[in-house]
Formats: structure tokens, sequence, C-alpha cells
């Protein structure tokens, strides 16, 4: 049997919430290299052993602070960069063992958008060209085929097919991003990475984004990775959330969950130092503010990750790194975890 | 409702009165300031919000003439501080206000700081260099002294050290640190925390809080997050596409927006505190500054307006509301738009409805 009928099935799609990726210990290591005669020096652990599920059609939310290593972890779903452990794992086939000639018909079904719509597109392509571009290279439709499904992405995204003939610079932010988000979507995929889509863009303009994207998950079935910073943004949009610190993910559950009863002191702290957008709430909530800065991930800390920031860390904290656990509805990595 | 102009408060510290920017350059000339007036009082947060070109940084870096001239051409005003005309004033005169009088905290502290001077260094020379008097030994002490306020740990290690060695929080409490070095009366924070984390942030406006109680200090927080604001902020003027459109107090912008961009605004708001359905999402972009529209720059993606003719062809002045200034031809109608719009999103939005 050839490679190509074994994944055939891949290509059909799932009834959601059916299992579409299951990431398992996924570790991703940065050699550090001396400037002069290129020695290895040691390495940092971006992503350090993290295990997560995604379903079709549903939204998983990855966020954390900078250096956290949840882009990491996006681009290494995809592999755009090599994971130097664990397992990636799509509708039943592991992507981590894969050549990349085998990886072509995956690459169809998983797909990403960028943050910066100005640096992801190519300036000198049109930008019929760059949503056509994927459609070509995997020979799925030719001449006015390839034409009208442009057309079609263009509307999709709230485009207009007159905007086809147009360059990237002639668009704003926002704009770009859609260009960005048609290109993602050319080749019909079942997961987008999103990492840090709305980030670069106004408020208002942000609004427009995510409103869109929800809108397409709900026609296309699609299933989202969510990658930013900002939990405000991840709240609203996610099914699940997962929560990193330091290569680890420390908390991860439903949404409601985490929000409701954050159980690690990270989750908490994070929740409670987003400004509320409301002047009579002022001083009554309980801000935790976190002393210190992360520690660098080349020389994480011993035991917990955390615990050099945290106001309830003990002895075993250095000694004994907590586990996440807990089912799939909240799962929590902590020695001394807040009351539920 | 009155249609009286905006009499400056006889109080105010700094006041602005008609500020125009413009750049020229060699598509045209852009306005990107057009007919500005704000006033700040001795120890008051003034937020100023407004989206990626709405004219809020430019309008405060002119008023300290750190704008460079050309391209910017800069008119209208006065801008009195101190009983002075500050766009009058010699370069050298502007100076001994500038960083000693009213200074200024930028959103990236990298580019901020000199990166071949340690901040010991450029925090000793802002002190000195507004009072020569001032000894180098006890201008190092006070900077110590001042890192050490600012929370910066080992500050007498940190005082050798260049802004490389430290950390995007710990830049940002120098610079504030250098910003306070010598008691300002005024300190104008540009996105003060836009480039760092939220957990940071945090540290950040906690600090700001702590150093305002210490100095008495005003303060101008310029901002697109209407989070922080809510945290930060006395008073807000909203701007959009180089106008003031809304000015009124913190309690008033959240609680009854006068304006649809404002209402737009809050509506677009992700929140973590409450649930909604979706987001309101303003239509379209902000307009081409080159070719501002000659009514209300708003009404292109106004919900409010509906294509009337009145904004498409007369420029709303700003007038008083209730508490609040407003620049809006149909003021009136924003009671029911604000229903209108929470029932979209499936949340109130106006704050504190609750408890009234």
């Amino acid at each position: 049997m050839t490679t190509a009928s074994m994944t055939e099935d891949i290509h059909i799609a799932l009834a959601p919430g059916e299992e579409l990726l299951n990431v398992r210990d996924l570790s991703v290591e940065f050699p550090i290299k001396s400037t002069i005669l290129r020695r290895n020096l040691g390495s940092v652990k971006a992503v350090a052993g993290i295990s997560f599920d995604l379903h079709a059609g549903e939204t998983l939310g990855l966020v954390g602070e900078s250096g956290c290593g949840k882009s990491t972890t996006g681009l290494a779903v995809l592999r755009l960069i090599e994971n130097s452990g664990g397992s990636i794992i799509f509708r039943g086939h592991d992507l981590s063992e894969m050549k990349n000639s085998e990886l072509r018909q995956f690459r169809r079904e998983i797909q990403i958008v960028l943050q910066d719509p100005q640096s992801s597109l190519d300036p000198r392509l049109t930008v019929r060209s760059i949503i056509a571009e994927p459609i070509r290279v995997h020979g799925l439709a030719e001449g006015q085929a390839l034409r009208d499904r442009v057309d079609e992405l263009l509307e999709l995204v709230g485009l207009r097919p007159a905007h086809g003939t147009r360059f990237p610079h002639e668009f704003s932010g926002g704009q770009r991003q859609r260009i960005g988000i048609a290109r993602a979507l050319a080749l019909g995929p079942q997961l987008l990475v999103l990492d840090e889509p709305v980030s670069a863009l106004d408020v208002s303009i942000q609004a427009q984004i995510v409103n869109l994207l929800e809108r397409l998950q709900n026609e296309l079935n699609l299933a989202y990775l969510f990658i930013a910073h900002d939990l405000s943004v991840v709240n609203h949009i996610s099914d699940r959330i997962a929560v990193m610190y330091l290569g680890k993910i420390v908390e991860t559950g439903t949404r409601d969950a985490l929000k409701a009863s954050p159980r690690h002191p990270y989750t908490k702290a994070l929740l409670s130092a987003v400004p509320v957008p409301n002047p009579t709430q002022r001083g009554l909530g309980q801000r935790i503010v976190l002393k210190g800065d992360v520690p660098s991930p080349s020389d994480p800390p011993s035991g917990c990750r955390f615990r050099t920031r945290c106001w309830k860390a003990q002895d075993v904290c250095a000694e004994v790194e907590p586990i996440l656990e807990g089912d799939p509805d909240h799962a929590f990595a902590c020695h001394f975890p807040e009351d539920a | 409702m009155t249609s009286d102009t905006p009499v400056v408060d006889p109080q105010a510290l700094l006041s602005v009165e008609d500020l125009h920017v413009t750049f020229e350059g060699d598509e045209g000339t852009v306005e990107a300031v057009r007919g500005v007036s704000w006033e700040i009082r001795p120890g008051e947060v003034l937020g100023i919000v407004g989206e990626s070109g709405s004219g809020k940084s430019v309008s405060v870096s002119s008023v300290l003439g750190l704008l460079p001239s050309p391209p910017a051409v800069i008119s209208g005003g006065p801008v009195t501080f101190d009983g002075q005309n500050l766009l009058e004033l010699s370069e050298k005169k502007l100076r001994a206000v500038r960083g000693k009088k009213i200074a200024m905290i930028f959103q990236d502290p990298m580019t901020a700081f000199n990166p071949v001077k340690t901040i010991g260094h450029q925090i000793s020379e802002a002190i000195r260099v507004h009072d020569k008097s001032v000894s180098r030994s006890a201008a190092k002490d006070r900077s110590i002294e001042l890192l050490s306020m600012v929370g910066v740990p080992g500050p007498h290690a940190r005082f050798s050290q260049y802004p490389h060695e430290y950390s995007g929080g710990m830049r940002q409490r120098a610079m504030i640190a250098m910003a306070i070095a010598n008691r300002q009366r005024v300190l104008i924070a540009d996105e003060p925390t836009t480039a760092l984390d939220v957990t940071i942030q945090a540290q950040i406006l906690e600090l700001l809080e702590v150093v305002r109680n210490e100095t008495d200090a005003a303060m101008i927080l310029i901002t697109h997050d209407l989070g922080v604001i809510a945290e930060v902020a006395d008073r807000v003027v909203v701007m959009y596409a180089g106008k003031v459109v809304e000015s009124t107090s913190v309690l008033s912008l959240f609680q009854n927006p006068r304006h649809p961009y404002t209402l737009g605004l809050l509506g677009s708001l992700p929140r973590l505190e409450v649930r909604m359905d979706t987001l309101y999402s303003i239509p379209g972009q902000p307009p081409d500054m080159a070719h501002a529209p000659p009514g209300c720059a708003f009404a292109a993606r106004c919900s409010l307006s509906r294509g009337r003719a009145e904004c498409r062809e007369s420029v709303p002045e700003l007038v008083k509301v209730g508490d609040s200034w407003s620049a809006c031809h149909f003021v009136d109608e924003m009671e029911i738009a604000t229903e209108n719009v929470s029932q979209e999103i499936g949340l109130d939005i106006r704050v504190g409805k609750e408890s009234q």
C-alpha cells in the first residue's frame, strides 16, 4: 500500500468534537553556540515536554508571557521547527516521525496565520498570487477553477475579488490579516495555528478579525490553536485554555473552569493582572502582583519552574517538579494549589 | 445641552488649546492633529485614548517640542504651562522645562536609553543637567536612591550596568526613576506598559501609582488600552482622526459614552470578567489623514450616522452634554445606540448599571 492511499482518509472532514490532534511530551531545544567557534555551550529548552489534545471544530487557547514557548509550540506542531522529543499525532499519524514527502499532504490540513501581516506576505506578489500559491503548489486547481477559488476565498474573509490585483502594502493591517487568513484557508485545512493573530491590531480592528475567525470556525468546522498573550482575547475565543510558563503547561482546562477557579498560582496571578475595563471596580479586585521577572529558559529553576516568583513556594517546590494532574476539563501542576 | 466651547480651567497646570500638527511629505500634507484642546490639573491623571494614527502621541510630543520640524508643522495654541506658552519658548528655555518640570516615559525603554552609557550615568546626567550645583557623587547617591525607590533590586550594582543588561520591566522602572529624578510636576507616559507582559504591566502600573503619591505629580497617560484607563485615569480624552471626540470623567466614559466611537471601542473590548456573546465590531478603518473627510471623520464607520448628510458635510463641534464634552451631531441618540450595542453583544456596556 502506498503512503498516499494509506493516509488519504485524513482529508475527509471529521465531525465536530472528534479527536484531531494529540501532542505528547513535546519538547523543543535550541542550541546555544559560541559566536566564533560555533561550539555548543548548552541549550535552551523552549518547550520542555508538554501534552495537549485538540478536537475538530474546537479552539484551544495557548496563553503565556514572552518566552514561555507558546509560539515555538505552534511552529513545532507544523514542523516549521523540529522538535527534539515527543510526538505530534494528527488523526493517528505521528508527524514528528515523517519524512518531508510524507508530510506534504498533511500540510494541506494544518496551516498557520502569523502575527505580523506586514512581514508574512510577499510584498512583490499580488494578493491573488499570494492566495493562489498554496493551491498551485499542491496542484489542487488551475485556470478558471483557481481564479474562482481565490475569489471565493477573498469573499469568505470579507474582501472583494477586485482587491486581488493589488499588492499587500496597499492594505491596512486589518485587511492584510484577512489576506493572511485567506491564504491559510486556501487548501481547506482542518486546523489553523493562529500565532498572535490580533496582537498587532488596534482594538476596533481586532474585534473585526476575532469575529471573522469565529464565523469561519462555525462555517468551516475549523479547529484553532490560538496562541496569544492577551488573556481577554484568549478567554473570549477559546473553548479550552492551556497556560504556559517557561516551557511547561502549568494549568489547562475548559475556559469556564480556569476562569472560575484557577488552581495554579501563576494562572491566578495572570488573571488578576488583567486590567478590568470598569472604573467602579477599581481597587476592589484582589490583584496579585508577582515579584521579579521570568527566569532565563536556558537555566530554569529546579523543581517547579514558577517557584522563584511564587508566594506559596516551600522547600519541596525546589526539589520535586510538580506534574500536571487532573482530568481533561481541568488539570494543574502545583504542590500547593489554590482552593477550588 | 449648551454649546459653549470648552473654557480653560484657571487651575490647570498644563493646558493645550486648539493645537494643530501637520506633516509635510512628498505625497501631500498629513493633518495628524486637527484642533485639540485639553488641560490637566495638579495631581490628576488624564488618560488620552485612541488608535494608531489618532494623533494622541503626536499631540503630546509637540507640546514638548519633541517633533522634528520639518516635517512637523505646529500651529494653534497656546500651550500654557507656568504662565508661559511652550510653543513660543526658545529651545534653550524649553529645555529647562523638559525633563525638569515635565518628564516623559516612553513605550520602548530600549530605544529611549542610550545603549553605550550605563543606566546610572544617564540618570545622574538627567539630574545634573538641570542643576549644575549637584556634585557627581551626590547625583550618584540620588540615582541609586531613585533606582531603589522604583524597585530595581541591587541598585548599587545596577547603577553601573548598561540598558541591555536590564530586562524590559527593569528598564521601564529605570526610565520611571529618570522621569521622577527632578520631582517633575507633570509625567507624560506614552503607552508605558504596551511593550510589557501582563504581570510586568501590573508591576509598572502599581509603581506609577506609588511614584505619583510620593511626588504629587500630575500624569498624562497615553494608551489604547481601555482597561488601563479604567484602572488609572481620573479624566479621559478620546481621540479619533486628530480630533477630540469625547472628553469626560472616567466614570462617565464607562457609564454613559457620549460618542459613537467611544461606544464602539467599549463594545469591541473582549472582557475577562463577564461573558459576552460576540464583540461589537466597528466596520471599516480610520480615514487616511492625508485626505481627511470634510464632515465628521467617523461618519463612514458610525452606527448612528446612517449616512445622514449632516455627518458627511459638517464637522461636529465639541459641546457639553451632561458632565461630558462630545463632538457628535446626534449625541441625543446615544442612549438608544448604547442599548442597541449592548443588546448585540449580550452585555450592558454601561458599567455599574446594576448598582445604581
